[in-house]
């Protein structure tokens, strides 16, 4: 009965792997998913066998279903089962929809600490966004830059990163790789405002070496949008998704 | 002073490594006839070399005839072409091939002066014979470093015949050296073997020690002599800018990355001996027909396992020392080490350490089952086996995933959320330190299988140990999450200081109270040696053939690192393959080479066993 | 016979697998063949095309970026440095032979030594030297007319006027 709990065990595993995907809609990348199951099931394997009784516990079904006269319903039962269960992940395998194969890239690749936009050498260092500081002193001038930001917005960038900021817009089925969504702590609350401003203004184009390969399909907004329409607009993904830029001073 | 054609073997051939056992002698003395004239040719102009750095270095060559050349600045059309060979290809088979049997042939004298102490210390005669006959065993290894040495030597000085030029006008007495170490190797070889029954008795026996110490020291010489060369052309030194030697050898000898080099290598060949003696015992076992066999070679399996993993342990140390050492010689070396292509290197690197460290602590529990009072302990396996999975799965996974644009569709981005942060190294800290406790637990436990402790202070001794593992686990967790991940990032190096500190506190501070309260402990029962299973051994041999395909891969990084360079920043590799391969076509090279590396060592033991039958208890 | 068709069968597995794991679960990244490209010695060129060739040198060829960012903090950032020079010079730590801001920058990058910001040298020397190779050495081996275009972009950067052309010669009296 060890064979059983083995295979049971195989199965928790199995189901706790799939529970990202299924109950948090964060499935584990296929690669990662085959590698922690070939090594669970390795480890409960070693630990099973460590002794005789547990060893021969687990071959001597495996062993007397072969060889046993009085188990050939099972056996008949087993040896279908399994060319089936190779045959549907063969077949599985085969019938993959035509994807592209997978792309290590560099998410947020480091900044440069400066870079040629609008006409001048714009430094990172101590770049920020010239309408924080109204945030605290003037509210009332604040929300309308943010309603601004946000008419920019809606003119845009919405097509792509989505009338959410969730990186779902219209065009983001077609697009690899895919818009980045703004809700959410991965991205803009893990970035710096200058940061965001850099990757606006200077889009997939512009990117770092170590970014590649990139397909992006972010223009530079440097050519369609002003510096000051660029601000804007970045006060309003990050009040619009409640985030703060992230700062490096305690 | 230089040829220009290929071929003038004299000048610069015969001199990079052979170790040979009958045509040693006559190797060694054509060596040393075809050295001398390109001794006395360097030895000339060591004077005038002083003059090439106090004036300008042009001038200077224009004075001086017998000053030394820049390194050649070469074209695609230096370089032999051979139709259906690839160069980088065979030099790199025949290097690798030559690597594991030296590694091989020095490992075991010293892992054999080791278990001859070891019987010295314990009177113990199965030691004495376990040493002699891996001695035996092993001596046709010899003829094979030396055939796969002139195999590399052949393919160096067809294919890269400029290298090995501007190599041996630097080296040239250093190659001298080299025989010279060689012959004393030979002949220490010779007397510690065929003299061992003459010298097994009284004070001769300590002369027999002491030959053996002097095998291992020419041994040694041999290995430091061959990385001077080899990281000469990693982090040159005693050459200027554009490759004029500046005539002192022991500047281009004593060159960066020399020490750490020899002392990594040194740990590592201790490792291996011992996984392929473990590997060798493992078969042995296997095949073993009677119960006297079988508990000699069960015993000398764990014995070598034992060695193996012990050496093994520090050994990412020395890796630390030999990586901040690339790192201050040139930081743009280091930065490609870790973070560029070759970062996808050390995710595999960790699968095949987390393999090894699985196997060992499998063996640990199988051979648990040789005492008596295994049943006690046997419930804790699976806790330890929980806790090793899921470490072993914190050190591989690597930040961003490989991953589908439909899985990325899915998840919204490049990298899981939740995985990410395993794939830094403040995580991997964490993992391989609970790692080597728990491997260490594995270890305590499986040597209280067979010992009932006598003293009165067990119980609260045990009690200090567990609280000593608690400690020391809440500590490795709580500072890595904590300077790992909330604070800057300055602290995390401080952090893994800390951690390395507690893990080593848990080993000696348990090791210690072990050895008080199970002193004069009462064994129960007769020790069941050959009481072992058959898969068990197959850890060994899993163990064995990690090693080599892990020292394959990782030679490969070593040498990727200079990137397309002969000699880092001194001369460029101008041929077709100066470009690095990826990471899967060495993984695919190294494969081959392993297997073929392991068929010969099969034969060899083959070999030995035929020869074997006669003389075993000679 | 079987054990040795067993080991042999089982050690086959292994190697396999580890292939099979370096082979296919991580990423086909090809590394770049080595860079070669040399800017042509080309005087006719404006002085902003001049500093483009820079900002292409110091993100490839003379791999600048790789230590001197904000994120690894291993030298000191170079947004400021055609502004900060010249007052280096008359500073009481400056070992070096240049006499103008310019040439202060040239000595910089062939001779890192001659000053070293505070906290940037190498470990133990008390800030006497630098880790910094010579960038006209190899392996970086920029020309010195590659040096002179890295130049111009390190003034463009610091929005200062671009005075290094291809023309360009270093002072180097004291």
């Amino acid at each position: 009965m060890r064979l059983i709990k083995y295979v049971f065990l195989l199965a928790v595993v199995f189901a706790a792997l799939k529970v990202p995907g299924v109950l948090f809609a964060k499935p584990l990348p296929v690669s990662m998913l085959q590698m922690f199951f070939f090594f669970s099931a390795v480890v409960i394997l070693l630990a099973m066998t460590a002794t005789d009784e547990g060893a021969a516990g687990l071959v001597q079904p495996v062993i007397s279903l072969f060889i046993d006269p009085s188990y050939t319903i099972s056996r008949a039962v087993v040896i279908i089962i399994i060319p089936l269960i190779a045959a549907w992940i063969t077949f599985a395998a085969v019938c993959d929809e035509a994807a592209a194969p997978p792309i290590v890239r560099s998410l947020h690749p480091s900044p440069p600490s400066a870079f040629t936009a609008y006409g001048r050498t714009i430094e990172m260092a101590g770049l920020a966004n010239p309408y924080r500081a109204i945030e605290k002193t003037d509210e009332a001038a604040f929300r309308g830059l943010v309603l601004e930001g946000g008419k920019l917005y809606f003119k845009n960038c919405f097509f792509c990163h989505g009338a959410k900021l969730d990186g779902a817009g219209h065009f983001s089925q077609g697009l690899t790789p895919l818009p980045l969504p703004f809700k959410g702590t991965d991205t803009i609350a893990q970035l710096q405002e200058s940061y965001v401003f850099w990757r606006i203004v200077k889009g997939g184009p512009g990117l770092p070496h170590e970014a590649t390969p990139w397909l992006s399909a972010m223009p530079a907004w440097e050519k369609m949008m002003t510096e000051d329409e660029v601000w804007k607009t970045t006060l309003f993904i990050y009040d619009y998704t409640d985030n703060r830029s992230r700062s490096w001073a305690r | 002073m230089f040829d220009k054609k290929p071929g003038a073997l004299n000048k610069y051939g015969y001199t990079r490594k052979q170790n040979s056992r009958l045509p040693g002698a006559t190797v060694l003395a054509l060596v040393l006839l075809l050295l001398f004239p390109v001794f006395s040719a360097v030895a000339a102009p060591t004077h005038a070399s002083e003059t090439i750095q106090a004036t300008q270095p042009s001038q200077a060559i224009a004075a001086d005839q017998n000053a030394y050349a820049p390194a050649p600045q070469l074209t695609a059309e230096d370089y032999t072409k051979v139709r259906g060979v690839n160069p980088r290809l065979a030099v790199w088979f025949a290097a690798q091939m030559h690597l594991w049997f030296a590694a091989f042939v020095l490992a075991v004298p010293i892992f054999v002066l080791i278990i001859e102490c070891a019987g010295v210390y314990t009177r113990d005669a199965r030691y004495d014979a376990l040493a002699r006959e891996f001695m035996r065993v092993s001596l046709t290894a010899y003829s094979f470093t030396a055939i796969t040495g002139a195999l590399l030597l052949v393919a160096l000085v067809v294919f890269y015949p400029d290298l090995m030029k501007y190599l041996s006008t630097i080296f040239g007495p250093t190659m001298l050296l080299y025989a010279l170490f060689f012959f004393i190797e030979s002949a220490a070889l010779y007397v510690y073997y065929y003299g061992w029954q003459a010298m097994s008795e009284g004070v001769w026996k300590k002369v027999h020690l002491l030959i053996g110490l002097a095998l291992n020291a020419a041994g040694t010489a041999l290995m430091f002599i061959a990385n001077a060369w080899v990281t000469f052309m990693m982090t040159p030194a005693g050459v200027d800018a554009r490759g004029v030697f500046d005539g002192n050898v022991w500047h281009a000898v004593h060159n960066h990355l020399w020490h750490p080099m020899n002392l990594h290598r040194f740990i590592a060949n201790i490792a291996y001996g011992g996984s392929i003696v473990g590997a060798y015992a493992a078969y042995m076992y296997l095949s073993s027909r009677t119960d006297e066999e079988r508990s000699h070679y069960d015993w000398m399996g764990y014995t070598s396992s034992l060695i193996a993993v012990g050496a093994l342990l520090p050994l990412p140390f020395a890796g630390y020392w030999l990586t901040a050492e690339i790192y201050s010689y040139s930081q743009q070396m280091g930065i490609n080490l870790m973070g560029g292509v070759l970062a996808w290197l050390f995710i595999i690197q960790a699968v095949v350490i987390g393999a090894l460290f699985l196997a060992a602590n499998y063996y640990l529990w199988c051979g648990m089952q040789r005492g008596s009072r295994a049943a006690q302990y046997n419930g804790y396996i699976k806790y330890i086996a929980f806790v090793l999975g899921a470490c072993f799965m914190v050190w591989f996974t690597p930040h961003t995933p490989l991953i589908k644009p439909t899985e990325a569709a899915a998840l919204g981005g490049q990298f899981h959320p939740w995985l990410a942060p395993l794939g830094l190294m403040p995580a991997k800290n964490v993992a391989v330190n609970i790692m080597i406790i728990f491997t260490y637990l594995s270890f305590l436990i499986y040597r209280r299988s067979n010992r009932v402790p006598t003293v009165g202070w067990a119980s609260t001794g045990k009690a200090v140990q567990a609280a000593l593992v608690a400690a020391a686990v809440v500590n490795i967790i709580a500072t890595g999450v904590y300077y790992g991940y909330f604070t800057n990032s300055v602290y995390k190096v401080a952090s893994s200081v800390t951690q390395v500190a507690s893990t080593l506190i848990v080993i000696t501070g348990c090791s210690l109270i072990e050895y008080f309260m199970h002193r004069g402990a009462k064994e129960t029962g007769e020790y069941g040696w050959g009481r072992m299973p058959a898969r068990s051994q197959y850890a060994l041999i899993l163990i064995a053939v990690s090693f080599t395909w892990l020292m394959g891969l990782m030679g490969f990084v070593r040498s990727a690192l200079r990137q397309q360079w002969h000699v880092y920043s001194v001369m460029r590799d101008a041929s077709a393959d100066a470009a690095t391969p990826t990471v899967a076509y060495a993984a695919r090279v190294v494969s081959v080479g392993t297997i073929v590396f392991m068929a010969i060592i099969l034969f060899i033991f083959w070999v030995a066993q035929l020869g074997g039958k006669g003389s075993r208890h000679d | 016979m079987t054990n040795l068709l067993k080991v042999v069968v089982f050690s086959l597995g292994v190697i396999g697998a580890y292939t099979l794991f370096a082979t296919t679960f991580t990423p086909a990244i090809k590394p770049e063949p080595p860079v070669t490209d040399n800017i042509p010695a080309s005087t006719g060129m404006t002085l902003a095309r001049f500093a483009a060739l820079g900002e292409r040198l110091y993100n490839g060829k003379g791999s600048c970026g790789l230590c001197h960012n904000p994120v690894g903090g291993r030298a000191p950032l170079l947004d400021d440095v055609a502004l900060r020079a010249a007052g280096r010079i008359k500073e009481a730590g400056y070992k070096g032979s240049a006499i103008d801001a310019t040439g202060y920058i040239y000595e910089s990058m062939t001779t890192p030594s001659a000053y070293v910001v505070a906290g940037y040298g190498v470990v133990g020397s008390n800030d006497g030297q630098s880790p910094m190779p010579d960038v006209s050495r190899e392996p970086i081996g920029l020309s010195a007319m590659e040096i002179r275009a890295v130049i111009a972009y390190l003034q463009q950067r610091a929005g200062a006027a671009i005075t290094v052309g291809p023309d360009w010669t270093a002072k180097e009296t004291r």
